[in-house]
């Protein structure tokens, strides 16, 4: 079985267009989620975090021709190419496969009241991870996984089986989505946004922000290229289902927590051995008690725990990439980023929440990811 | 591993394992179609009424592939995956949730509805009707793709991510509908196992065109 390694990664949320301006903002406790008034997106004002569109246009520009495609492709080509660009991974070989994860992709183009003049076949996704595939020449079939919330995870997932086989030698994983008033409405709908900055694990919580991004983690089982101190390997995970119900998390947590035991068995580790936890997180009342839940049961409940919700929302398709390739960058860096918004404990079992920047040698972490349909994921990453 | 039942939904016509089990050439919608399909299964599920049309059917094949099967007590309950794919993902509730809030004079976003924007969402379903919990994963590919199904499965099944599996392909635009779905179990746990065809992607090929 081949080892796979993180070779490259990328993040474009509202905190900047590279993972380097992410990491200072986030030790700086800055946070991208603000309060929107545009009508466009939703009648009333609501709080998200939201990317520069202006400046969008203006970093893709300089890579492509921003009329040929679409906001969410450029997203997602922009946060390719800035992790491929310091990579040695050539993303033209047949050797290289493209995995797209998203919920929506190019959903807005459903908007008959807009006119744009993208072919309509664009609103499948198979055909915008085309677009993305080819933009960087690479003639695979590109693979979308939509897998609610947990998408980004569920791609992880995948590209380590697929190269773990040998069948590539390296996978571009891509995940993102942005914020449309269809998505908007929808989660308005629910009653499930909240008020202010998210308060993920807190006392006060009271829902989530929504956020637009893309993030790109480049796997490979070809390191030699890589400095071996800073390799960094995905060990294994693991999805599940709740088998509860289709909008609300399992009271029990079992769904999560079947996927967290199978991913530290897939990854041949203990609880012990887990050093840090990078938690979905969302700030809705149940999701956040559901993970404290499944946490507890699977012995985690002295490993630091956070959030990073709170400082560019809910990425959806994005955000098991985003927070993964964020966390990531915290182990290299032997450190555990703050839980934006958190300040009172408040879930129903005594897990340990990261409540300020900490210092602190990681060599396991898992990253966990929970969504509609009752769906659940982890992954576990290391030294 | 073999395949020890298909189903397949098309043209007003569902076929286990190439039997037809239900056809009708009475009604000729699709919601029509797939409610008589659910009726003719005997079942009491009201949640089945509540779901859009990608959920009824991914059930409604699902239940025919599953009827007196018992796996859930054959396998535990984490071991059982799902492995989907589709082509247009959850396309029509996504206009019509679109329709909801395009009139700002008559907007109305319903979380009912929206749930359904997720494809995922109809494997949740079924894993809420049997009791699994695990693995699930959707793939959105322009076609059924019979060699990217098999090559996951057979990792992850390698790999002791699941023992047994419910995998397929499930796509609906309009009145344009198929849902091809295959149960995948384990030598050992088959006791007429000479019956079954090899779980490959050849077969699962020929399965698809018969």
């Amino acid at each position: 079985m081949h080892n796979v390694f993180v070779v490259g990664q990328n993040a474009i949320t509202s905190l900047g267009f590279t993972l380097a301006e992410h990491i200072d903002k986030i030790k700086n406790n800055i946070s991208g989620v603000k309060r929107i008034d545009d009508k466009v997106l939703f009648p009333e004002s609501f709080y998200a975090s939201l990317i520069d569109n202006v400046l969008l246009h203006q970093h893709f520009a300089s890579i492509g021709n921003p009329d040929s495609y679409t906001k969410f492709e450029q997203l997602l080509i922009l946060s390719a190419h800035l992790a491929l660009k310091d990579s040695t991974v050539n993303a033209a070989s047949h050797k290289t496969i493209f995995i797209i994860s998203t919920t929506k992709g190019n959903i807005n183009l459903l908007d008959t009241r807009q006119s744009n003049s993208f072919s309509a076949d664009r609103v499948y996704l198979w055909k915008a991870a085309q677009q993305i595939a080819r933009f960087f020449g690479n003639n695979n079939t590109p693979i979308v996984i939509s897998n609610a919330c947990i998408s980004g995870v569920v791609a992880i997932n995948f590209a380590n089986d697929l190269l773990n086989s040998g069948a590539y030698d390296n996978a571009v994983v891509i995940g993102g989505d942005i914020a449309t008033e269809f998505v908007v409405s929808g989660f308005q709908s629910f009653k499930s946004m909240s008020f202010g900055i998210c308060k993920p694990f807190d006392a006060h919580r009271d829902g989530l922000n929504l956020g637009e991004g893309a993030g790109t983690i480049l796997l490979s089982t070809q390191a030699a290229d890589c400095d071996a101190k800073q390799s960094i390997k995905v060990l294994g995970g693991a999805s599940s289902n709740d088998a509860n119900h289709i909008s609300g998390p399992s009271r029990t947590g079992d769904g999560l927590y079947f996927a967290v035991t199978k991913a530290m068995k897939q990854a041949s580790i203990t609880a012990q051995d887990v050093d840090f936890i990078s938690a979905h997180g969302t700030a809705t009342p149940f999701n956040d008690d559901m993970e404290a839940k499944a946490f507890h049961r699977a012995g985690l409940c002295d490993v630091p725990i956070n959030s990073l919700k709170g400082y560019f929302g809910h990425t959806l398709g994005g955000a098991g990439i985003i927070e993964s390739v964020i966390s990531i960058q915290g182990m290299k860096e032997n450190l555990l980023f703050n839980t934006m918004g958190y300040e009172e404990f408040g879930v129903e079992e005594p897990v340990t929440i990261v409540d300020h920047l900490t210092e602190k040698e990681q060599n396991y972490i898992l990253k966990t990811a929970s969504g509609f349909g009752g769906c659940n994921a982890a992954v576990i990453f290391a030294k | 591993m073999l395949i020890t039942r298909s189903v397949h939904i098309t043209h007003q016509r569902i076929t286990c394992d190439n039997q037809t089990v239900f056809e009708t050439s009475d009604v000729n919608i699709f919601t029509e179609f797939i409610k008589a399909g659910f009726k003719s299964l005997n079942a009491t599920y009201p949640k089945f009424y509540k779901m859009d049309s990608l959920s009824k059917l991914a059930f409604v094949a699902s239940e025919f592939l599953l009827r007196d099967q018992d796996i859930a007590q054959r396998y535990a309950p984490e071991s059982i995956g799902l492995v989907f794919q589709n082509a247009a993902s959850s396309i029509d509730i996504d206009k019509d949730h679109q329709l909801t809030i395009q009139d700002r004079a008559n907007y109305f976003p319903s979380p009912a509805l929206f749930v359904y924007t997720l494809p995922n969402i109809m494997m949740g379903e079924i894993c809420i009707r049997n009791k699994f919990f695990g693995e699930n994963a959707l793939f959105i590919t322009e076609k059924f793709d019979a060699e990217l199904l098999y090559n996951h499965i057979t990792v992850m099944l390698a790999k002791h991510k699941m023992d047994a599996c419910i995998a397929g392909w499930t796509n609906v635009e309009q009145e344009q509908y198929e849902s091809f779905l295959l149960l995948i179990e384990p030598e050992t746990m088959v006791s007429n196992s000479k019956e079954f065809r090899t779980f490959d992607a050849a077969n699962i090929l020929k399965l698809y065109t018969i």
